[in-house]
This record gives C-alpha cells, sequence and structure tokens, in this order.
C-alpha cells in the first residue's frame, strides 16, 4: 500500500538499531530522512538512549576517554583506553573526526553506526604552513556530504590558503582556494589562537585570531571574510585565551570571560551585529585569578561551562560542570566530576546520528595499519554505545 | 461551544460516516479520544453527520472498537492489554489502514501502537520485502545499494525473511 512517507519513518523509529540502518537501502529519500538527526533524535527517544554527551580525553597521549551523559547529567562517567593514540578533532551532526598521527590520516567515524572513513593528509609541501585546527563540515540535509577544511598561511603572510577535501565525487583530491588579506580581506594577517577550536555554523565554519577577530570561510561559496568582535569587548587589556566560540540555537556564539562578568552573545549575519544573549556573574575565575574552563556548547541547550578547580595545595584537581538557570540568571553547579579524571583539552558535543560516511579509498593504509585501527574504532564506538 | 461544554454532564451522540458511506453512532466522550473529531466538536461542526472521507468501514469498524475499549470509563487496565494484544494481530495490511487513519484521526495512542506493531512484523524482513509491503520503488543503482551495505557490513547481516506478512 502507499503510506505517507512520515507513517513509515514513524514505523522505522520504532525498529532496533540494525533495522533502522537496513531502511537506508529502500530509496534515496529514506537514506535522506534516516540520516537526519531529526531522526536519530525520535529513535534515541523512541529507544529511551542517551541524546547527548560530552566527550574528552584526559591525558596527552589521547588514549584514555572519557565521556558524561547530559540528557539527565550524571557525575559518574565511563573511561576508556583505545589501543593507539588517536586524536579527536572534531564533532559534527553526529560525525567525529579522528586524526590518526602513525598513518598520517583523518578519519571520519560514525561511532553509532560503525561507519568510517580514512582520509590522507594533503600531500604537500606548504604542509608546514598549516595554522589552527581542522574544521570539519557536515552539511544537512544531504547527511553523506561532509568536508575537511585546513587553514594555512600564504608566503609573506599575504592571507590564508583553505584546502578543502569535499566527500562528493572527487575521489580524494585536497583543493586549495586563497584569500589575500589586501585584496578581498581589508585586514593585516593575524594567526589562529591555538587551541580555539573552528565552528560551523550559517555555511562557514569561524575560528578565532590572535588580532581578537574571527576568520569565517564560507564552505558553499569557498569564500573568506573576517568577522569583528564586539564593540563592548576593551581591546587594551585583554586576554584572547579566555574568549571561546560555539554554536548555540544555530547562532554563531562568543563567550567572554571579563574580571566581573561572563559575557555570552550571539551573531546575527543578517544585520552583521553582536547581540548580547546573558551577562552573568563570574563564577569561572579562580582566586589565582586564572580560568581553567572549557565552555560546552549543544546546539539545542544553553551553553554549559566545564570549570577546573584546583585545591589550595596543588595537589589535587577536579571539575565542576556548571548550567545555565534561566530564573536566577546564574551558573549552577550541575554536577562534580570525578577527582583524577581532570579534564587536559577542550570537551567535545557528541549528538548521535545515523548520518552515512562513505568508504575508505584503496591504498589508503596497509593491512596492518587497518586491523589496528579497525580495532580502535571498534573499542571507541563500544565506549560511546555502551551505557 | 456551549455543546462542547454541557457533554461532561449529558450523553451525546456523534455520528460517523465512512468513505463507504456507512454511518456509526458513537458517545461524544469516546469520538473525541481523536483529536481531529475533538477539534470539529469544538467548532461547532458536528450537529450533522462527520464525515471520514479517508476512513473505509473496515478500518472505521476496529478504530471505534478501540476507542470505545480505551475510553476511561468502560475498562480496566488488564483488559486494555489484552485488548492491544490481540488488536496488533490482525493482517499487516489491516494494521497499516488503522495506522493511516489513527494519523488522519490524530489518535496518538493508537498511531504509537500500530507503529510499534508493524516495526515488530518488519524487523527481520529483507530490504525487498519491506520494499513491497510499502509499496516503495528503490532509485539507486545496484552499486549505489552496495555502497551503503558495505558502510555498515554488520547491520545487513544474518538471515533475513522474505516474507510479506
Amino acid at each position: 500500500m502507499d503510506l505517507n512517507e512520515d507513517l513509515v519513518v514513524e514505523i522505522i523509529s520504532h525498529l532496533p538499531l540494525k533495522f533502522a540502518i537496513q531502511c537506508k537501502v529502500l530509496c534515496k529519500n529514506f537514506n535522506t530522512r534516516i540520516s537526519d538527526p531529526k531522526f536519530s533524535q525520535t529513535w534515541l527517544f523512541q529507544h529511551q538512549k542517551i541524546i547527548s554527551i560530552l566527550i574528552y580525553s584526559s591525558d596527552r597521549v589521547s588514549k584514555n576517554f572519557h565521556k558524561i551523559s547530559i540528557n539527565s547529567i550524571r557525575a559518574n562517567h565511563y573511561k576508556t583506553t583505545l589501543p593507539v593514540q588517536v586524536e579527536v578533532l572534531a564533532s559534527c551532526k553526529g560525525l567525529l573526526l579522528l586524526n590518526f598521527h602513525q598513518v598520517r590520516s583523518f578519519c571520519v567515524f560514525n561511532p553509532i553506526t560503525g561507519a568510517h572513513q580514512l582520509i590522507p593528509h594533503p600531500k604537500s609541501k606548504k604542509y608546514k604552513h598549516t595554522i589552527g585546527d581542522t574544521g570539519f563540515v557536515v552539511d544537512y540535509p544531504t547527511s553523506d556530504q561532509y568536508k575537511l577544511v585546513r587553514v594555512g598561511k600564504l608566503a609573506k603572510e599575504e592571507g590564508y590558503r583553505f584546502q578543502v577535501f569535499s566527500s562528493e565525487g572527487s575521489g580524494g583530491v585536497w583543493h586549495e582556494f586563497r584569500s589575500r588579506m589586501k585584496l578581498k580581506l581589508g585586514n593585516t594577517f593575524s594567526y589562529l589562537v591555538a587551541g580555539s577550536r573552528p565552528v560551523y555554523v550559517h555555511d562557514s565554519l569561524h575560528w578565532l585570531t590572535c588580532d581578537r577577530r574571527i576568520l569565517a570561510f564560507n564552505t558553499k561559496r569557498k569564500e573568506a571574510i573576517i568577522l569583528n568582535f564586539p564593540d563592548f569587548i576593551n581591546h587594551t587589556h585583554d586576554f584572547i585565551y579566555d574568549k571561546w566560540l560555539g554554536v548555540v540555537q544555530v547562532l554563531l556564539t562568543l563567550i567572554c570571560t571579563f574580571e566581573e562578568f561572563v559575557v555570552i552573545s550571539a551573531y546575527d549575519y543578517l544585520s552583521n551585529n553582536w547581540r548580547v544573549s546573558h551577562t552573568v556573574a563570574n563564577f569561572i575565575t579562580g582566586l589565582d585569578g586564572y580560568n581553567y574552563c572549557f565552555p560546552v556548547c549543544f546546539d539545542s541547550k544553553q551553553v554549559l561551562f566545564l570549570v577546573n578547580r584546583i585545591l589550595e595545595q596543588y595537589d589535587e584537581q577536579y571539575d565542576e560542570l556548571y548550567e545555565y538557570d534561566s530564573k536566577m540568571n546564574e551558573y549552577k553547579i550541575a554536577a562534580v566530576l570525578d577527582k583524577g579524571n581532570a579534564i587536559s583539552s577542550l570537551p567535545y558535543t557528541f549528538e548521535p546520528t545515523l548520518a552515512s560516511v562513505h568508504k575508505t579509498l584503496s591504498d589508503t593504509v596497509t593491512a596492518k595499519h587497518l586491523s589496528t585501527i579497525t580495532a580502535t574504532l571498534d573499542e571507541f564506538r563500544r565506549f560511546i554505545t555502551d551505557s | 461551544m456551549a455543546e462542547a461544554s454541557s457533554s461532561i454532564t449529558e450523553k451525546f451522540f456523534l455520528t460517523l460516516k465512512s468513505s463507504d458511506g456507512d454511518e456509526f453512532v458513537l458517545e461524544e466522550s469516546i469520538a473525541i479520544q481523536s483529536i481531529t473529531i475533538k477539534n470539529m466538536v469544538e467548532d461547532g461542526c458536528s450537529s450533522s453527520v462527520i464525515p471520514l472521507s479517508k476512513v473505509d468501514t473496515e478500518t472505521l469498524i476496529k478504530v471505534i472498537e478501540y476507542m470505545k475499549m480505551h475510553s476511561s470509563t468502560s475498562s480496566n487496565e488488564e483488559e486494555i492489554e489484552n485488548f492491544d494484544k490481540k488488536f496488533v494481530s490482525n493482517s499487516i495490511n489491516t494494521i497499516l489502514n488503522i495506522l493511516e487513519a489513527a494519523n488522519f484521526l490524530d489518535i496518538n495512542n493508537l498511531l504509537e501502537l500500530c507503529a510499534e506493531a508493524v516495526a515488530n512484523r518488519i524487523k527481520n524482513k529483507t530490504p525487498e520485502a519491506v520494499r513491497k509491503i510499502f509499496n516503495i520503488t528503490s532509485d539507486f543503482t545496484p552499486e549505489e545499494e552496495a555502497e551503503i551495505r558495505n558502510e555498515t557490513p554488520w547491520a545487513f547481516e544474518g538471515n533475513l525473511d522474505h516474507s510479506l506478512d
């Protein structure tokens, strides 16, 4: 019989994971709908599974990973040690971007379905000119299309180069696009803030630059622009490492700490203006004046904060997770995390989807490496899906 | 509006007409489990016969059976549970018809019950069988389909059922 498509999707959302994934082959339309974040949210709700989690690494070698469930914030968390070192570079719409250093390869990975694609680093002499972290873009509604973007500087610091890998068609080729400062961007060149993670919203990846601006690269038009910080940020005595970018409710969001306040503002692409969404008392800065803070942005929620506290004796540290209380307009502790598992780098937010990942092209890595990588990914998958 | 509010104390009856032209008289308090009918009653469109052009007689009988059993006054939990179990043992096509009617009439519990039941029935079936049940034509080339299967080989392992019911 001809059933309304929404009803078939409703039925599929009641299927166990394995059979829901099988339904991707029914036809193109269902493949798209099942891969969409909306479907996985319905599916996860029907099956009472985790909806969003935080993943972070507690060591510099990136073998130990932890996760915290966010739908009902629980302080007890899960830990794993992976067979080989793997770096998480980005998380976007249910896909993780990993980096396997020893085989010089990126890996796009869906930890729910296990699907993964290895993408060799671009073979370029200009590799050493790379600045900043690699950006990762998953383009909905075409769920199986993703892009990797690396930023580099042009010779004589004339501007930026962008190396883009697209999952569409090209057969595993990186393309390069250039943006010169004087001709197009109207600013002087600036390096990107180390450790500041690119965020994707409004078709563009955004990086913080050291001269207190934002470099935005539109991955559809392959063009770069520079966004200025909001006017209220006093440029004279200003520190760049207490500012972070995120995405909240589909808006580019800038989080800044001042002596007395934490200010969260959102960028409106239509009017090219910043709008302050929250100003709250500074709950982050410790008595020593330092911030050890990791803002956590889930698109559907307000910003959460993980704040690293060091006890007076400096021999012990722990993390507190803060949640926004809209009634009181303040941040309150939602959970205190285990001591001894202190967060050492920005955590990643992960919201599961059944997004597709293309197959690795042959000859990317040797069989020997492949088996270690597969074992690592299997362990990662078990770690994320087990509850 | 006056009619709707007084129905709490007095019994009102509605006439539902199937797409085959058969008429069924039903207590308003039972019929308004359907949000679609409830809205019609509240808008004052229920004084005459309510035509349900998308629901045939066979399906409407089932839906009314369900609504009677699930109306708050008449049945206990165990009875309802047994009724639901038996209800979903109908043929898959009958359940799909009821599912469509539940969607049109906006009866959420019935929709969930049918969706879950259909999911249970199709969960071991091959994609080919599922396509036939829902009358879906694949627009994938064999290569494209193979690529999706290769992405997550574990999801396509095991013995599957080719039957259509």
